[in-house]
């Protein structure tokens, strides 16, 4: 603490110097990157007319709540109802994920051959395929399977998008555990599965969250599997496929489209204001190392 | 997500047609009573149908239809299928590449290299008694069915705008009247041509010009697929996209407009922001909806051709059976209950501002004005079957009517249709 | 599969010298581990093959078959590889997407550098603008595109905003070039908060010390990140390039919500011609051989790129 100050001190006066250039960079953020979140919040609250009359003022007389009630009570295209089915995907995903993940991350890192490495690019290679191209061939695989237009075949094709990174992220994690603690318990009479689960797995905490930060947003926004791989005989909506839909049918009420929206976005921005420092760092890491 | 609008439209061109033939048809009021009477009996189903959902159609009317038929049929539950921004067509493409179609899909328009996919009607009477069937028949079998017609020549205008420029309707009949007056609600303070974005300015292009070019050469399209015409070499053609370019580069059409919805681009002529729009037929009763239809005034369009033109005429709410459909006994039985049944028929007619011969429903001023157009009309032309142009042949002349806003020539415009269209059958 | 396992089970047990008893038992317990390798990734390795690996394959064969989803299927050799490039909608799509690439990749990278530069120090107010940048990265590029259409539309916020003052509307979206230019904007406008995130946590790497000799050496400021703090981040750099890149190269979601691809096609991607209109169409063995072609593309960028970066690094350690 003392050490940083004291490096800092002889930069602060060359710092006001060039201050009037990053104050107008930082301000230019504000309008920027907080002027649609405005909108988005604002509108929300706003009659059609308030809306295209002044869409960025306060007509804080003729503020109501009463948009807002309409999208969490509409029968159709319900956000708020698809919040449910959305959490489901993630919570299944991610437990599938970290459930195939982990066994197979432990039995990568812990292998010297170079055949076993060999495994490790075969699921990197999967990096390369664009997903959402790669849907449409996939329905096929799904079909032959009986899995199709439904849930599980929804979660298993989400699952397996995601195990390269997830793999590729634990298996640089194992790596730094030492082999001396899987000896250890192999001498005490686990086997190598027990090892990993009850030894291992919880030193992987960190990586852990890592993936299921990067899975769970990218599950919760993902818009092309959901759309394509669930059938419509399901009738299922995520967020994304519900306001997809539900925007062709009322692109003109503004009431609906922005308390919709908001609906939308609300979850992940809470999620991400709480959890703001373990996303950033699950994020970061996850795009560095993956 | 363009291309649904163009053809459905399009479609409701067939509606004039459909209108016309009415005189022809005498058909028949008795089909309700046979209808219900044999769907009653039909064992419980599970039935899933495509339909189409506009500003007039919305969800909860067909839920409401459909509760109507579950109420009379115990047993039998419809469950609407939805498209979201994407055409029927293109919604029943993904549910067939994912092995889950619908029984029933509406607006789709069998061709000779889909017909294999639905169901063959032909053996079904009271097929005979529906609108326009025979045109939509392939090598001779009936694959579609509808309720209606629509017809698509049509020009709507306001009439308070055609007072203060000193307009008469009734003297605009060919393009140059029409581009003349243009002028002068452009000098009045109006913007004289309505347009939007989404699929809109093409389907708006292709009415303008098909109702002169179809009328003088009925059998167009077929000669653009056999190659004996071309878009660059039509002398109409290229005097349709001549004309409509005119008009962009006069202000008459507002490149701006491009950027709305088409609901968007309907509110601004129902305001009064705009003096005409062409659209169909199905116009009528979103002027209705929004008590203004005594407000607006109809005539037919323009041509450089013949006057009046044929109406642009399609089948309105028309319907096929998926073969894979597990249901066909109770999916037969709900289309012709849709198609036949005097209650259904009317409330599909009232919905969407269409025609049936022995179907009546209350009509506005505006509902009279199409349905006289209709009737001192020559007939209608039906882009079906062998005049169905290729398959993203709407999708194409939208970006290229749409590429006329910033820039491009109507040669260019031409050029590039035909040469899409041979990249499409090489 | 079963080999590797076998190999790295044999890796793992080192032979004693015991007798023949334990020699056997050795044996059943390295087939015993072998086993258990196989069934600890197993499941995972049949899960990804199956769902991401087969379907590659199944996307190869049928981009060689003129299927369009309901008949039979007839090989129709490469034609659907050379309509690829005669399609005018195609082609037109791979121009749109590589201007995407080319300019929303550069100005991610840009504005991510500039502002982790101006964002680098612990402060409060810093990571303030630092989530204010990053915030659209956690949200679906499907709900930010509907948002900026409220935005930027004809109606939309801003050309109300405008109206007042006698300008416009102005065709954010509805010019054919400045909808291109509004969707690479919005595109930057959600991405480079990440790059400022992953760029910041490199530049905490940075020792201080190095910076603090060339300050004494009397080194602007300018020319201390030109020259000492960029090549040493430079590794992350080019990670972030290569997502964007391989992001941008699949741009869809946002090609849906915020411009369907119009005006005149002037804003549709190749992921949207794809996903949109191919596969919308019956023209399934023409989608799988749009889809094999992006997917090479991407791989081959990605390589490209890392091949690139490995000859600069190289280059670097020699110098140095």
């Amino acid at each position: 603490m003392t050490a940083e100050t004291a490096v800092r001190m002889p930069r602060r006066r060359r710092r006001e110097r060039v201050n009037v250039g990053r104050v107008i960079m930082l301000a230019l953020l504000v309008p920027l990157m907080g002027g649609p979140a405005y909108i988005l919040l604002v509108n929300a609250f706003k009659t059609q007319q308030d809306i295209q009359s002044q869409p960025f003022g306060i007509p804080f007389d003729r503020l109501t709540l009463q948009p807002l009630i309409d999208a969490i009570t509409s029968p159709e295209y319900n956000v708020v109802a698809s919040y449910g089915f959305t959490a489901a995907i993630v919570v299944v995903v991610d437990v599938i994920c970290i459930a195939l993940a982990g066994p197979a991350a432990y039995v990568i890192a812990r292998s010297t051959s170079r055949k076993t490495r060999l495994l490790m690019l075969y699921f990197l290679a999967g990096t390369f395929i664009p997903g959402a191209a790669m849907v449409i061939p996939a329905i096929y695989v799904l079909r032959t399977l009986g899995l199709v237009n439904s849930f599980a075949g929804l979660v298993l094709y989400d699952s397996a998008t995601t195990l390269p990174v997830s793999i590729f992220l634990m298996v640089g994690y194992i790596a730094t555990v030492p082999r001396d603690i899987d000896q250890a318990a192999s001498i005490d009479g686990a086997g190598r599965l027990r090892t990993f689960w009850t030894i291992i797995f919880p030193l992987l905490r960190p990586a852990v969250v890592t993936v299921l930060i990067l899975n769970s947003i990218g599950l919760w926004n993902d818009f092309v599997s959901p759309q394509i791989l669930l059938g419509p005989s399901s009738d299922q909506y995520t967020v994304t496929t519900a306001i997809y839909t539900g925007i062709s049918q009322y692109t003109t009420d503004l009431t609906k489209v922005f308390p919709n929206l908001l609906l939308a976005v609300a979850p992940v921005i809470v999620f991400f204001l709480y959890m703001q420092r373990h996303i950033i760092s699950g994020l970061t890491v996850g795009a560095t190392k993956g | 997500m363009k291309g649904k609008g163009i053809w459905r439209r399009v479609g409701a061109v067939a509606v004039v047609a459909g209108a016309a033939s009415m005189v022809l048809a005498g058909c028949s009021s008795n089909g309700s009573a046979s209808a219900s009477a044999d769907t009653a009996k039909a064992e419980s189903a599970h039935l899933r149908i495509i339909v189409n959902i506009s500003p007039n159609l919305t969800v909860a009317y067909w839920n409401k239809l459909f509760a109507k038929y579950e109420k009379a049929h115990p047993g039998v539950t419809v469950k609407l299928e939805r498209t979201g921004t994407i055409s029927a067509a293109d919604k029943l493409n993904q549910d067939l590449a994912a092995g889950d179609p619908p029984d029933i899909v509406q607006q789709v328009t069998p061709s000779a290299d889909t017909a294999k996919l639905f169901t063959d009607l032909s053996k079904e009477s009271w097929t005979k008694k529906t609108p326009l069937v025979d045109n939509y028949k392939i090598n001779g079998k009936t694959y579609l069915v509808g309720a209606g017609e629509q017809v698509q020549s049509l020009v709507f205008y306001n009439k308070e705008a055609f007072t203060k420029a000193g307009l008469d309707a009734a003297k605009i009949k060919t393009v140059a009247q029409f581009t003349k007056a243009m002028g002068k609600l452009k000098d009045a303070g109006y913007v004289p041509l309505q347009t939007a974005g989404q699929w809109v300015t093409g389907s708006q292009f292709t009415l303008f010009n098909d109702s002169t070019t179809m009328t003088k050469t009925p059998d167009w399209i077929k000669k653009r697929r056999e190659g004996d015409v071309t878009f660059a070499g039509d002398k109409d053609y290229m005097k349709s996209l001549k004309a409509y370019k005119s008009w962009v580069d006069k202000g008459y059409l507002q490149k701006s407009d491009l950027g709305l919805a088409y609901a968007d681009g309907q509110t601004n002529f129902l305001e009064g922001k705009s003096a005409m729009y062409i659209m169909g037929s199905f116009f009528v009763p979103a002027a209705d909806q929004a008590k203004a239809s005594d407000d607006f005034g109809v005539f037919s369009m323009p041509t450089t051709g013949t006057y009046p033109t044929k109406q642009f005429s399609n089948i309105a709410d028309p319907y096929v059976v998926v073969k894979q459909s597990k249901n066909q006994k109770a999916a037969i039985s709900l289309v012709k209950w849709l198609t036949t049944d005097k209650t259904a028929v009317g409330s599909e007619l009232a919905a969407d501002g269409n025609f049936r011969k022995g179907y009546t429903y209350t009509m506005s001023s505006l509902g009279k004005g199409v349905q006289k157009i209709v009737d001192a009309s020559p007939g209608g032309f039906v882009e079906a079957a062998d005049e169905q142009p290729l398959p993203g042949y709407s999708t194409e002349l939208n970006s290229q009517i749409q590429s006329l806003y910033s820039g491009s020539t109507p040669k260019q415009v031409a050029e590039n249709l035909d040469t899409w269209w041979d990249s499409q059958t090489q | 599969m079963g080999l590797a396992n076998a190999v790295i089970a044999d890796a793992r047990s080192p032979r004693t010298r015991s007798g023949e008893g334990a020699a056997a038992r050795k044996r059943n317990r390295r087939l015993k581990d072998t086993a258990v390798s196989l069934g600890m990734a197993g499941p995972a390795v049949l899960l990804y093959s199956a769902l991401m690996v087969v379907p590659v394959g199944v996307a190869i064969y049928l981009s060689f078959t003129d299927w369009d989803g309901f008949s039979d299927a007839a090989f129709i050799g490469i034609q659907n590889y050379t309509h690829l490039f005669t399609d005018p909608n195609t082609t037109h799509s791979m121009w749109v997407t590589v201007l995407i690439v080319i300019f929303g990749s550069a100005f991610q990278i840009g504005f991510g550098l500039m502002y982790a530069l101006a964002l680098r120090q612990k402060s409060r107010t810093n990571s303030v603008f630092r989530a204010l940048t990053y915030y659209p990265h956690v949200i679906s590029a499907l709900i930010l595109g509907f948002l900026w259409n409220a935005i930027l539309g004809t109606k939309g916020a801003l050309n109300t905003l405008l109206a007042p003052f006698g300008i416009g509307p102005v065709g954010f979206l509805f010019e054919q070039n400045l909808a291109l230019i509004s969707l690479i904007a919005v595109i930057v406008w959600a991405g480079f908060g990440f790059n400022v995130v992953l760029f910041v946590a490199a530049l905490q790497t940075v020792p201080l010390e190095l910076i603090e000799a060339a300050e004494i050496d009397g080194a602007s400021r300018w020319q201390i990140n030109r020259n000492i703090v960029i090549p040493m981040i430079a590794p992350v750099v080019t990670v972030a390039l290569i997502l964007s890149l391989i992001g941008l190269l699949r741009a869809y979601d946002i090609v849906v919500s915020l411009t369907g691809g119009g005006p005149a096609g002037s804003t549709s991607t190749y992921a949207y011609v794809i996903l949109a209109q191919s596969f919308g169409s019956t023209k399934i063995g023409y989608a799988n051989a749009q889809a094999v072609f992006l997917m090479i593309v991407s791989a081959a960028l990605a390589l490209l790129v890392t091949a690139l970066r490995n000859r600069s690094d190289k280059a670097a350690e020699g110098e140095g």
